[in-house]
């Protein structure tokens, strides 16, 4: 036995067996992936959250309904939710109004419902792929966990083989099936992590929409009258 | 009329640099496990080398004032330095001879610049010449002063490997003797044991001096026992079949 033998990442990856190997580039493609999705994630949540932080200072500013209106339609691809929001409800609300036979309670229904189909929607966009990342955070540990089981079993069938049962001989093979469960758990604590922000942003821009909505409700009601 | 759905218009912000910062995080963490991480199971056994080169160092003091101090080119190395022959040998530099092995090594690097004047000085030559041929007959005697010392290194390299087996076998004894509460003082034990040639013991271990406390001989005993098999000589020819193997439990 070479006592003096050195532990590198590579040779302890390159001595692996297939199966393990297989697992460590699973593991590394869905941390890659994984990681993907968390930046693009933190991205969209923090413009989201400028964006609506941007529109509410500018809502309760005390514009023109008129005028937000229009800058929200001309500029359409470069606004936050809440404007989208606005707009869905403002543009029912208009349509709405013209139709003089219409009494105020049904057409304030109408532009909640329109508004609350675009909020749905732009939930739904906030909250896209953020399954894949629980999914990671929670399978990725267990796939490692197979790669060292099946790594373990592989050195221990090595070491049936053997005269003299030493910890020498199974040691290296053990530590190269550990590094299964590392690179899994390298995936999937991020992962998790990440998860976990993301959902409470979103929930907490989800609760911010829908109070703009009440808020917008009622004062398309005040309108009415 | 535009009742289209707004958000399926739009591109998600930041595809391609969050691209890019995955990737980097995985070459930050690859770079970080390949040159970051090295898990060295060598155990450091530097004293070996101590040992070695402190049993040459009284006989090289013998022959260095023997040889003709005056002259400048001179080979002092071949007698005084029996590791590094090859580098000394052909060089005449004109170091003067210094029985220490330490302050040689520092010299070493001086003399190399200086030989390329005394090369056109025919009475330089002449002087060398002669210096050489004065230093074969020392030589000869430095080479039979050489082959012994060799001989002692070689023994002293076997010795110590041999100690660095038997101090193997200690420890490993030693880490598994369990002290018995009433054990006190600095005791020595010495046990013979019988080994095969793989490290396995025959027979009993045999008591050659207690310390005095039967429960600690005993406890010893048993730790011999537990630690079957012992470890292997790392050089197949320092093994021994008997060994005298010396205990002191209660040191730290």
């Amino acid at each position: 036995m070479n006592v003096t033998q050195d532990l590198s990442i590579i040779e302890l990856v390159a001595n692996a067996s297939l199966v393990v190997k297989l697992v460590l580039a699973l593991l590394t493609l869905v941390s890659v992936m994984s990681w993907y999705y968390i930046f693009r994630k933190w991205f969209a949540i923090r413009d989201a959250r400028t964006k609506t932080d941007k529109f509410e200072r500018d809502f309760w500013s005390g514009g023109n309904l008129d005028t937000l209106y229009q800058s929200a339609v001309n500029d359409r691809h470069h606004t936050g939710a809440l404007e989208h929001i606005f707009e869905s409800g403002y543009r029912e609300f208009t349509k709405l109004r013209g139709q003089r036979t219409l009494d105020p309670a049904t057409i304030i229904d109408g532009v909640r419902r329109a508004m609350r189909a675009t909020y749905q929607r732009e939930i739904d966009d906030l909250e896209a792929h953020l399954s894949f990342l629980a999914s990671v955070g929670s399978v990725s540990p267990y796939v490692g966990l197979f790669g060292t089981v099946w790594g373990i079993m592989h050195s221990f069938r090595g070491l049936a083989s053997m005269v003299s049962a030493t910890l020498a001989a199974v040691a290296p093979g053990i530590a190269e099936a550990l590094v299964a469960t590392a690179i899994g758990l390298f995936a999937a604590i991020p992962a998790v992590v990440a998860y976990n922000r993301f959902v409470h942003d979103a929930d907490r821009l989800a609760v911010r929409f829908e109070s703009f909505m009440e808020e917008f409700s009622n004062i398309l009601q005040r309108q009415l009258k | 009329m535009n009742d289209a759905p707004l958000a399926k218009k739009r591109e998600a912000p930041g595809r391609r640099i969050s691209i890019v910062l995955a990737v980097a995080v995985h070459v930050g963490l690859a770079i970080f496990l390949i040159y970051g991480v090295r898990w060295q199971s060598e155990r450091p056994e530097a004293v070996e080398v101590e040992l070695v080169q402190a049993v040459p160092a009284p006989p090289a003091a013998e022959p260095a004032p023997a040889e003709p101090p005056p002259a400048p080119p001179q080979k002092p190395a071949p007698v005084v330095e029996p590791k590094l022959p090859p580098k000394v040998e052909p060089k005449p530099a004109p170091a003067p001879p210094k029985p220490d092995i330490a302050v040689k090594e520092k010299e070493k690097p001086k003399p190399p610049p200086k030989p390329e004047a005394p090369a056109f000085n025919p009475m330089e030559m002449m002087k060398r010449e002669l210096t050489q041929l004065t230093q074969r007959n020392t030589t000869a005697a430095a080479d039979a002063e050489l082959a012994r010392m060799k001989a002692a290194q070689a023994a002293a390299a076997h010795d110590s490997a041999s100690k660095g087996w038997e101090k193997r076998i200690a420890a490993k004894i030693k880490g598994n003797i369990v002290r018995p509460a009433n054990a006190t003082g600095n005791p020595e034990a010495i046990f013979e044991i019988t080994l095969l040639p793989d490290g396995s013991l025959v027979g009993e271990p045999r008591l050659k001096q207690s310390t005095g406390n039967a429960a600690l001989d005993n406890a010893i005993e048993r730790a011999i026992r537990k630690s079957d098999p012992l470890p292997k000589p790392e050089d197949p020819s320092v093994f021994q079949r008997i060994l005298l193997l010396k205990f002191r439990p209660l040191e730290e």
